[in-house]
């Protein structure tokens, strides 16, 4: 069989696979990368023109430590309402008030509080999966799997889509002010704190939702890598948030074809797709500044 | 009106940490008066700038603008802060940066139609009309002042506060500032911090040297032996010509 018959007939399970009802988790898994696009895309354009993606890193590890102690609290106690999401959520929510707290009240370094977050969350939750009885597998957690999704995953992140479009509607001026230029937002009579918390806030919220789809580890890199290849074609906040969505939509699409096709693991082909997007728009760029010296 | 406290700082003090900055400062800046701070680095020159905006508090003593605490009297304030301090990488177009001045608390929405009006108004103003859609970080050292200049405009402030407004331009955008700046003083009070003396020395009327203490002199008595002193090396010479309508009458040393 030639490559290219391989490649047609491979092609051609995969899409019996997507419209076979037996196969429903394939469908989540691509309606909820539609989904979880939006988010990635959106939060993450603030993320890269703030350039915090430090602070999403510390904020998308920590999530380990409530994870680890859902786990524990779960196995341990019988605490079975504790369940890992909440966790998580509890934990993303913690790093985020602590790096908030460390931007702006606390005379300790903004960069060595977000390295101890980082790893010390990690290490707790590493810590609870041993202290836990039974084994668990910090892989699925480290790296996720978007085929493994349900339903309920599906509306959550639809809902958090909806928050995360009307806060960036209504306060589109003041976040983009507080992101460029805080000092002026500040003398402009905005609450550049509560507008900065406000951006954690929507980093872990981000981060706790979507780590279903590609795991902590590199929840990161799909919220940074289409916003940064994005950031490379437009000249404001809005078009980035949009055109970083559609990215992110086409990223995860193919890297979900990708490991489809060559039975990869897919929450690294995914990123893998990403990273090859991100090379291909910064050679692109750099193709259209050779080609037209003067448009800058 | 002129004459009127537009700034005032009675006995005030300021350190950063252990390092005293400002050692009890008293200082009046009337209302349509346009001085400069000058002054060696770490001198205390941007803090005042910043006391007088409210980002810090002093450790003693008090600041009013307008009459008000800093942080009320602020938003009566059009800054505009170094170029260095911008991301030239950011997403955002002139028009983008100018609407800023138009910001309104934690209002949430869209600019309203005066608003517009304003921006459209103010980037005329500065010629940066045709620019407006371009992004802030492709344009030019002289460019990106005026539409930072735009933007404190935009305020429609009582006071415009410019942070080294000559950094990073060339000589026919500062020409051109001064030109600017000269027509703005007749409707607003200017307080610039610059290490440009010969700008300084064509454009103001009052020089307030700042180094821990603060004194005030009429511009035409700097000398260079007071810089001298007062920065321990010399800067760009300065030629007290104040009757230059252009700009052209000062020289660089």
């Amino acid at each position: 069989m030639t490559p290219g018959t391989e490649a047609d007939t491979a092609m051609a399970e995969f899409w019996s696979v997507l419209t076979d009802g037996d196969f429903v988790f394939v469908r989540y898994a691509f309606v909820m990368g539609a989904c979880a696009s939006v988010a990635f895309g959106m939060v993450g354009s603030l993320v890269v023109a703030r350039r915090v993606t430090y602070v999403a890193g510390a904020v998308s590890h920590a999530v380990l430590a409530g994870i680890g102690a859902a786990v524990f609290m779960q196995r341990s106690y019988g605490w079975l309402w504790f369940d890992p999401l909440l966790g998580a959520a509890l934990a993303a929510f913690v790093a985020a008030l602590l790096l908030g707290l460390a931007r702006f009240a606390a005379t300790e370094r903004e960069d060595s509080v977000i390295g101890a977050i980082w790893s010390v969350g990690v290490a707790v939750g590493l810590l609870f999966f041993a202290a836990a009885p039974g084994y668990t597998d910090p892989m699925s957690y480290l790296f996720g799997n978007i085929l493994l999704i349900g339903v309920r995953d599906l509306w959550l992140v639809l809902v958090l889509d909806l928050v995360i479009i009307a806060l960036t509607v209504f306060f589109y001026p003041q976040l983009k002010a507080v992101c460029f230029d805080e000092d002026f937002a500040r003398l402009r009579g905005v609450p550049v704190r509560l507008a900065y918390t406000l951006l954690l806030l929507l980093i872990a919220l981000t981060v706790v939702l979507l780590i279903s789809i590609v795991g902590m580890v590199l929840v990161v890199a799909l919220m940074t890598l289409p916003a940064a290849a994005a950031g490379r074609f437009t000249r404001s906040l809005w078009q980035m948030m949009a055109l970083a969505s559609v990215l992110c939509l086409i990223f995860v699409t193919t890297g979900l074809v990708f490991s489809f096709q060559a039975d990869l693991p897919t929450g690294p082909t995914i990123i893998l797709v990403a990273g090859v997007g991100y090379a291909l728009a910064l050679g692109a760029r750099s193709a259209l500044r050779l080609f037209a010296p003067t448009a800058q | 009106m002129r004459g009127e406290a537009a700034i005032r700082f009675s006995g005030v003090s300021f350190a950063y940490g252990s390092t005293p900055v400002l050692d009890d400062v008293d200082l009046t800046i009337g209302a349509q008066q346009m001085v400069c701070l000058v002054g060696p680095n770490g001198g205390g020159k941007t803090t005042l700038l910043r006391l007088a905006l409210g980002f810090i508090e002093p450790l003693r003593g008090r600041v009013e603008v307008c009459g008000l605490p800093p942080v009320r009297g602020r938003r009566r304030i059009g800054y505009m802060p170094q170029q260095l301090e911008f991301d030239a990488q950011f997403p955002i177009t002139v028009r983008e940066v100018v609407a800023m001045g138009r910001l309104n608390g934690a209002r949430p929405g869209f600019m309203s139609r005066r608003d517009r009006t304003v921006v459209d108004e103010v980037l005329d103003e500065v010629d940066l009309g045709g620019c407006a859609s371009a992004p802030f970080g492709s344009l030019s050292g002289g460019q990106r002042q005026r539409a930072l200049i735009a933007r404190a405009l935009a305020v429609k402030p009582e006071i415009l506060f410019l942070d080294e407004p000559t950094a990073m331009v060339d000589a026919r955008s500062e020409a051109r500032l001064l030109a600017k700046l000269r027509e703005l003083h007749s409707r607003l009070t200017i307080v610039m911090v610059s290490h440009d003396a010969a700008f300084v020395a064509n454009l103001v009327e009052t020089v307030i040297c700042v180094n821990r203490r603060v004194s005030v002199h009429p511009a035409h008595e700097i000398s260079h032996g007071m810089i001298h002193e007062l920065y321990g090396d010399s800067m760009k010479a300065v030629l007290h010509d104040h009757d230059a309508g252009d700009g052209s009458g000062h020289s660089h040393g």
